[in-house]
């Protein structure tokens, strides 16, 4: 029973904590731009984050090595510093892109100063963190993020047409000007990175580790990735109906969390509105915590200092003293007046820039019999794999100069 | 050992190759926002204009609907006028050729009314009249931007 519970909270947890605020804008801007064109990304991209979530689960679960510490075994020092640098960068902006969130959405509840709410953001997580388990972070802002489901609800309320939603599983390029499909790429290649973003598989990896998982967990490593990555993915889908039935017709580029919650008081009332609120501040601080943590675990797991919730604050003091100041970091940035939902549309295609970096030394381990024994990857894992690997590799290549070309996503 | 400084070496290169990446994106981004306003940027600009007037009118029909509290309304204007004067400072300081240059002052001009019709709505809850000002803001930014730029 208590097996069939734990799959059931991992699952709705993955869910919960499936979408953050770079996510919720490029999906709302993707459906406004493009209707149901880009669909296809996110089921390739789910599929993507899926195979991944499942070969570092399964790395963690029989061989006990985090992503980080793989890194560095495979890719050795210096390139594995290279990675690490570049992968703590994208997991600093995206968590002060999460806390500038956060502190637009309690702005809207009450009308605060902008600034004295990300020093609020500040304290409160670090309160959190400091004083909850692993276990409760994971389940309280993984289960409360599903509140977002009112966008699921608003989204089947808007009637989509579901013969145009299974065209939109078809990639086709629009048509239009050369600029409007070069801006269709660099939404692909966006979309695709947010995702697949890299600090969900250096949080699942870590997190599986501090759940003490072993190769027994295997199933569950397999049923909460599939089912809930999947569902999770429902949740990007309904925001994709909603940029393209709600924002579309209307010309509203989305570029605040406020406009999200709009949408869901447009079909719901006020109730809507607040759970909108509600659902996006439990799934954006979720995603702070997670890329907070990750820059400690990958930086601790590089240099082999000891990490983890699960050890007492003085036992793992370095690791501890990287996730505060990842948090302080974090929100410096955001102090600084920039604007957070364009910093993080930035950090995602810096993101997949990141991710072959990431993903490779991942493949090497994941496929090596000797070390992973009977757990090592069958052909269904290798072939995956390997696809996404090409894949994410052309998107890193092509992810700079479409920013640039569309002078930042812009048109 | 040869294969370990063959990584290392390849990872000097990456490092200066990713270096390298970031200089010049960072001179490129810095120098497309520097110079003066094309039909591109300036549509960009206007397209900016014209959503945040939708949203103005998506604004005043939730609050005539009686969707959102007043503390809501005043608090997303004033993050929707941060973003507003990021484009009117943009409208301001950045040159635009002859061409362009009456576009550019109307695209001002427009900017300045949206802004006063946030302000308005900011401090006055349920007003219809509101809709229809921000319909007309965002109508006239949007024929605009298609003259600017008709792609």
């Amino acid at each position: 029973m208590s097996k069939v519970l734990e799959i059931f909270l991992g699952i709705l947890t993955a869910m919960g904590g499936f979408v953050e605020v770079g996510e919720l804008t490029f999906m709302l801007n993707a459906g406004s731009q493009f209707d149901y064109r880009l669909l296809w990304v996110v089921v390739l991209g789910t599929i993507g984050i899926i195979t991944y979530g499942e070969i570092s689960g399964r790395i963690a679960a029989v061989h006990g090595q985090p992503v980080f510490n793989v890194v560095r075994e495979r890719a050795g020092l210096r390139l594995g510093m290279l990675t690490l640098v570049a992968a703590t960068l994208v997991c600093l902006l995206t968590c002060a892109a999460e806390i500038g969130a956060i502190a637009l959405l309690w702005q809207l509840m009450g009308g605060w100063p902008y600034r004295a709410l990300l020093v609020l953001a500040l304290a409160f997580f670090l309160v959190v963190v400091w004083a909850l388990s692993f276990k409760a972070i994971e389940r309280v802002f993984g289960l409360l993020g599903l509140l977002m489901v009112v966008f699921v609800v608003a989204a089947w309320q808007m009637s989509p047409d579901a013969a145009e939603m299974a065209r939109g599983l078809v990639p086709t390029l629009p048509a239009g000007s050369r600029d409007h499909q070069m801006l269709y790429g660099y939404y692909a290649v966006s979309l695709l990175s947010s995702v697949m973003l890299p600090y969900e598989t250096y949080f699942y990896a870590s997190g599986a580790i501090e759940d003490k998982w072993t190769s027994r967990d295997i199933p569950l490593n397999r049923v909460i990735v599939i089912v809930g990555f999947s569902l999770g993915a429902l949740l990007a889908i309904a925001l994709v109906v909603i940029g393209k039935e709600f924002l579309g017709p209307r010309e509203i580029e989305a570029a605040l969390p406020g406009t999200a919650a709009l949408s869901a008081s447009s079909e719901i009332g006020m109730a809507g509105l607040w759970l909108a609120i509600a659902g996006m501040f439990f799934a954006f601080a979720g995603a702070a915590i997670e890329t907070a943590l990750s820059s400690a675990y990958n930086i601790a797991q590089f240099f082999g200092w000891p990490w983890g919730k699960h050890r007492k604050p003085r036992d793992a003091s370095r690791w501890t003293l990287c996730w505060m100041l990842a948090f302080v970091l974090a929100t410096l940035v955001v102090m600084t007046g920039v604007d957070p939902i364009r910093m993080v549309e930035y950090s995602i295609v810096f993101s997949v820039v990141v991710l072959p970096l990431t993903y490779f030394p991942l493949m090497a381990l994941s496929r090596d019999r000797e070390v992973m024994g009977a757990y090592a990857n069958g052909p269904i894992a290798n072939a995956f794999g390997w696809f996404f690997f090409v894949l994410i590799s052309i998107a890193a290549v092509a992810a700079i100069p479409l920013l640039v070309l569309t002078h930042g996503g812009q048109g | 050992m040869t294969v370990a400084r063959s990584r290392d070496g390849n990872a000097w290169w990456q490092g200066i190759a990713l270096g390298v990446a970031a200089l010049a994106l960072g001179v490129a981004l810095w120098h497309a926002h520097e110079r003066p306003f094309d039909r591109d940027t300036l549509g960009i600009a206007i397209s900016t204009l014209q959503s945040q007037a939708a949203e103005g009118e998506v604004l005043a029909t939730q609050d005539s609907a009686h969707n959102v509290p007043a503390a809501f309304r005043m608090a997303h204007i004033r993050q929707m006028r941060r973003q507003l004067q990021r484009t009117r400072d943009e409208l301001r300081d950045r040159d635009a050729p002859p061409a362009l240059a009456n576009a550019r002052d109307d695209a001002r001009r427009l900017g300045d009314a949206l802004d006063g019709a946030l302000v308005h709505t900011a401090r006055t809850a349920f007003d219809p009249a509101a809709i229809g000002a921000f319909h007309t803001l965002a109508e006239q930014s949007g024929a605009l931007r298609d003259a600017v730029d008709p792609e």
